[in-house]
């Protein structure tokens, strides 16, 4: 690998830096390779790593100092914050009164909805949980029935048994349902807040 | 060297090579290099925070045709300086002691 490939390989790997940094970094390198002089290339090269490993550490490093420069260069918001801060308000507030007659009770009707939700789910739970103890408690008899009718009748035994058998297996697949449910609840909800937090950055 | 070295040390030793006199990375980083085991890809992002933080100021100046960047002490870098400076000889100091035997932690008394 010669310079300019290491340099095309730092290239692509720096490309998620914002553009200045990106650009400081790449002159940076640049610089260090003109100076060490043709000579010394391959050793540069050699110290330096492979071009991926070289562009992570230099990421991580920069995060690490946290002197990557944020999108919107300082200077220009000076320059324009106060201009474009007054008109952002009245344009917002403009907006948002003349939203407010639709916009209220869509707002009112999501929240109603997210509730409607929150205990239809709940009730749900609540319904298979009552249908898990009955199954239990119905499991539970048939067990004992069936094992004092064995000395009467055998075959009348062993069904009540198998019956109770049939109704523990039923609350174990409820168990697993409701596992699997309360999971995919979970799940959809830190999804859902996960957006909604990222949106309002 | 055996001893790894702090970013905070590099840190010093990068304002005492350019304090006296501007410098660029080649150089800057050579002289980094005669005590720490660094790559450049660590060097340059400390480098660019001492830039960030006002210790550092960076301009272009011709050299053989093409730009090369020089790094130039602020005020407020030479007061970081005599600050790590001061740290560094207490530290230094400290190390020597307690190499040599003079100095032990007051509860550690032998008998």
């Amino acid at each position: 690998m010669n310079r300019e490939e290491y340099m095309a390989g730092l290239r692509k790997y720096l490309k998620r830096l914002p553009k200045k940094d990106y650009e400081n970094a790449i002159q940076y390198f640049n610089e260090y390779f003109e100076d060490a002089g043709r000579e010394n290339e391959e050793k540069v090269i050699k110290e330096l790593g492979t071009p991926k490993q070289a562009a992570s550490d230099i990421l991580n490093n920069l995060l690490e100092e946290q002197v990557i420069t944020k999108e919107n260069s300082q200077i220009n918001e000076k320059n324009t914050i106060h201009n474009k801060g007054l008109f952002n308000a009245i344009w917002i507030t403009c907006l948002v009164l003349f939203a407010a007659p639709i916009g209220l009770p869509i707002l009112i009707c999501l929240f109603v909805l997210i509730f409607v939700a929150v205990v239809l789910i709940l009730v749900f739970a609540f319904v298979v949980c009552i249908i898990g103890l009955v199954f239990a408690n119905v499991g539970g008899r048939l067990l004992i029935c069936g094992i004092s009718m064995l000395s009467s009748s055998v075959a009348g035994g062993i069904v009540l048994i198998g019956c109770s058998l049939f109704s523990t297996g039923i609350i174990i697949l409820i168990g697993f349902l409701m596992v699997y449910l309360c999971r995919l609840v979970g799940f959809g909800i830190t999804r859902l807040t996960q957006r909604i937090v990222k949106r309002q950055r | 060297m055996y001893y790894p070295i702090s970013a905070l040390l590099i840190e010093c030793i990068i304002l005492s090579v350019v304090k006296d006199k501007d410098s660029y990375g080649y150089e800057i980083s050579q002289t980094v290099k005669l005590v720490a085991d660094i790559r450049e890809s660590t060097l340059y992002p400390i480098l660019r925070k001492l830039e960030n933080n006002g210790f550092l100021t960076v301009y272009s100046k011709e050299y053989q045709g093409r730009t090369r960047k020089y790094y130039s002490i602020t005020s407020l870098g030479r007061e970081q300086l005599e600050f790590l400076k001061k740290e560094w000889t207490i530290y230094r100091d400290t190390i020597d002691n307690i190499i040599i035997g003079v100095m032990r932690a007051d509860g550690g008394k032998s008998e």
